[in-house]
């Protein structure tokens, strides 16, 4: 069987195989929470859920691993240093929810799902953005809102800014 | 991450007939980094940028360029 990212390189492989995989045990993991919730059972979801998480690892390992060139440069390591800061935003994100929740606000969620959805959501996000950056954009966000902010930051907007705030600290 | 930084590595390739893959045998990195070092949408560090001269066998500032932002005259 052929992958349908099969002719990309060995990082962005990996990182497709990381989306997809994510994707599927958060839906899983959602529609277990349902069932669970819902009808009361079947609990058997929860060994899908592990199921949904080994096999396709044990295919990749298999299968990636063994067919592609496994340099990383120095590229890599920036690329993937971008996308762990994303995945650090959205978990410390996750913390404060589960503090807020601690105080007893009544989100219908216990602390451990959130941890998992998080979890989840982080690694995805992390994930995301690491290929996004790859496909040549700026980041995470559209480009029209990278380059507007970019031009707005150049070293003249912020000699103005500068000398404005200076022109109203000296006013009597 | 896109630079201001501009770079011939295209053209220094090209009159050496030689290919992305072969480039980035030399200097250590994947062929993906050197097509965005080409498309300028990554500026290498320094030990690759050094590593590029001398594959090519030319002074850096003959491979990169900086092109500075303008600054408004005080």
């Amino acid at each position: 069987m052929k992958l349908p990212f099969a002719d990309l390189p060995l990082r962005q492989k990996q990182l497709w195989f990381e989306v997809i995989l994510h994707s599927l045990l958060l839906a899983t993991f959602v529609a277990g929470h349902f069932f669970w919730h819902a009808f009361r059972g079947p609990r058997s979801i929860a060994y899908i859920f592990m199921l949904s998480y080994l096999l396709p690892n044990v295919y990749s390992g298999l299968k990636i691993y063994t067919t592609d060139d496994t340099r990383i440069d120095e590229r890599d390591n920036v690329i993937k240093g971008r996308g762990r800061n994303a995945g650090y935003l959205l978990m410390t994100f996750g913390i404060w929810f589960i503090l807020i929740d601690q105080e007893g606000r009544g989100f219908p969620l216990a602390t451990g799902t959130v941890l998992v959805l998080v979890w989840l959501g982080s690694r995805i996000l992390t994930s995301s953005v690491q290929l996004r950056i790859y496909a040549g954009h700026e980041a995470w966000w559209p480009d029209n809102l990278v380059a507007a902010f970019n031009r707005r930051r150049n070293p003249e907007s912020i000699r103005a800014s500068m000398e404005s705030l200076r022109a109203k600290r000296e006013r009597p | 991450m896109s630079s201001r930084i501009r770079n011939t590595i295209r053209e220094l390739r090209a009159a050496r007939s030689m290919t992305q893959q072969d480039l980035a045998d030399l200097i250590f990195v994947t062929r993906q980094t050197v097509v965005a070092i080409e498309g300028d949408k990554y500026s290498p560090s320094l030990e690759v940028a050094f590593r590029i001269a001398e594959v090519f066998g030319v002074p850096l500032e003959q491979v990169f360029q900086y092109d500075p932002p303008r600054l408004r005259r005080r």
